[in-house]
């Protein structure tokens, strides 16, 4: 009985966090709007969010490419059907792995630190001296963090997939020794804009908006104190990741 | 002089009256059944032991918590049932300078003092210099501009929220301790400071304090606050004869040791020890 009933609180908290959770969301990106103060804020958290995480997205593109195209390749050639090396790259990376995987980059290295930023900030009542001067810190800390995030999403996506093809050219042409002019064309003629690209850039908004809200969630309603902090920022990176999962599954399965 | 950015004209704020507010904290009662009034144009100090809920009672006028019980009157307003656009108005006219700092760790010392100007006034960019280097001077720390918060000193970092407070020339401020971490002739050199703030601007000024030859000189009414209620109060003089022995313990100090130091409450110490 007590388990049944620690369940059934827990599931009440869960709704009730997404309550507040979309509360949150929907009066960030209202009150974004309030202040023209926020569109600097804003620059300042594209550099930050998007910018800043170059490096590592990059890094992780040519890996992923490289490797998807020496494992497709092996398979692909016992079936004699080498030279599609490059479409079947390129189908993975701009329907799934693109998305999928920034996605997941993404909430390790933004939505975590967001939540530890917005926690900090909690802790040490910057929150509370804002309110006390007037300023609204749902619409001069979470909006512009907000519409950071849903905008360098995608962005690093794009940017994902075509360093990833790139990658995998690299492979393909020179390690493999495939003709590089058969690799893009096969990948120019199979991979449709708005069957293949544009679905991939869709999810990518949604889970721009999943961990911006989760991330925004943990910092601004979570526990302030310094080890509450450091449980928000990982409960951050594991539900932002589980949610991305879950819902790249629903939407695949709706866009069919 | 600078009513020209000022969003009222400087008049005196009415007065604050707490009536029978009642305030809990995880089930525990900070405040109990507590009315006082806070006449607009003096100096007040509330004073008392640590723990006994002096920052609670000042962040109940501030609107920032909001009582179980009682009301918060404000120009005939009850503060906590203002809705938030009413409570941002109410706090453009008063200054608070918490007890944590709560600066901006991000900001330089600087950018910490221009922030309520910034963010409430299209001041030209040399004005705004000129006012926000005129506050830090005030408080000894114009050339500490550009440091940041980590930067600081403890009280350092206690005299830029000082500036930050008082940065928009408030007609009420609050302020929670403003002199802890500060050597003595610092303490004197603040203690004129609010009390020029406080005649120049002929604002109200409610101060959180322990320093009793301190307050004897600044305040015009002090409270004493213990275990929830207020004990005593009247004029620093009056009160700081009052012959009640809490009020006696407050102000002598703690001469018996920790055994009369007031506790958190809870078991005594041999009950803790042999259980
Ligand atoms: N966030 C909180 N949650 C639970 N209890 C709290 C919280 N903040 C303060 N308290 C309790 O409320 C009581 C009053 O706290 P408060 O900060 O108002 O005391 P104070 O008189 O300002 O003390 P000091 O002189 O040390 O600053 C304390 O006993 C404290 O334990
Ligand atoms: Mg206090």
């Amino acid at each position: 009985m007590k388990k049944i009933e620690a369940i059934g609180a827990k599931a009440l908290n869960a709704i009730a966090g997404v309550g507040k959770g979309a509360w949150l969301v929907l009066n960030g990106f209202i009150l974004f709007f309030n202040n023209k103060r926020n569109w600097q804020t804003l620059i300042h958290q594209i550099s930050f969010a998007g910018i800043m995480s170059l490096p590592l997205i990059a890094m992780s593109a040519v890996f992923i490419g490289m490797v998807f195209t020496i494992q497709s390749y092996w398979v692909l050639e016992s079936f004699g059907a080498a030279s599609e090396v490059g479409l079947v790259l390129g189908l993975s990376v701009f329907r799934e792995l693109g998305p999928v995987i920034t996605a997941l980059l993404y909430t390790g290295r933004v939505g975590s630190s967001i939540t530890a930023e917005l926690g900090l900030m909690k802790t040490s009542e910057q929150f509370a001296s804002m309110e006390l001067m007037s300023v609204d810190p749902i619409s001069r800390i979470v909006g512009p963090r907000l519409v950071a995030m849903v905008i360098t999403l995608p962005l690093l996506t794009m940017f994902f997939n075509w360093v990833a093809l790139l990658g995998s050219a690299f492979v393909a042409g020179k390690l493999i020794g495939l003709d590089s002019g058969t690799f893009w064309s096969n990948l120019k003629n199979g991979i449709l804009f708005y069957s293949d690209v544009l679905p991939g850039l869709f999810k990518s908004v949604i889970f721009g908006l999943i961990i911006a809200s989760v991330s925004l969630y943990h910092g601004y309603f979570g526990d302030a104190t310094p080890s509450g902090v450091a449980k928000n920022s990982t409960r951050t990176v594991v539900q932002g990741s589980m949610l991305v999962l879950i819902f790249d599954y629903i939407l695949v399965a709706l866009m069919r | 002089m600078l009513n020209k950015y000022r969003s009222s004209e400087v008049k005196k704020p009415g007065p604050i009256t707490l009536e029978n507010v009642t305030f809990s904290r995880s089930g525990r009662k900070i405040l109990d059944n507590i009315s006082i009034s806070i006449p607009s144009g003096k100096i007040i100090a509330i004073m008392g032991p640590s723990g006994t809920g002096k920052s609670t009672l000042m962040k109940l006028m501030t609107g920032e918590l909001k009582p179980d019980v009682g009301s918060v009157m404000f120009n005939g307003k009850n503060i906590p049932d203002l809705s938030s656009r009413s409570l941002y108005e109410y706090r453009k006219e008063i200054g608070v300078m918490l007890q944590s700092n709560a600066l901006f760790n991000e900001l330089s010392v600087f950018e910490n003092v221009a922030f309520p100007l910034r963010e409430h006034f299209e001041l030209k960019e040399d004005f705004l210099q000129s006012l926000v280097k005129l506050k830090l001077e005030k408080v000894g720390l114009r050339n500490a501009c550009d440091l940041i918060p980590s930067e600081l000193s403890g009280g350092m970092a206690r005299r830029v929220s000082l500036a930050r407070a008082i940065v928009r020339d408030p007609s009420i401020m609050f302020y929670d301790e403003p002199f802890t971490g500060q050597d003595p002739i610092t303490r004197w050199v603040l203690l004129e400071l609010i009390r020029r703030l406080h005649t120049t601007l002929n604002m109200t000024s409610v101060l959180v304090s322990h320093q009793v030859e301190m307050m004897t000189q600044l305040a015009d009414v002090v409270y004493i606050l213990s275990e929830g209620k207020i004990i005593s109060s009247g004029t620093p003089k009056a009160v700081f004869k009052d012959k009640n022995p809490l009020v006696r313990k407050f102000v002598d100090g703690y001469s018996d040791g920790s055994k009369d130091m007031i506790h958190h409450p809870g078991q005594s110490l041999v009950e803790d020890l042999f259980k």
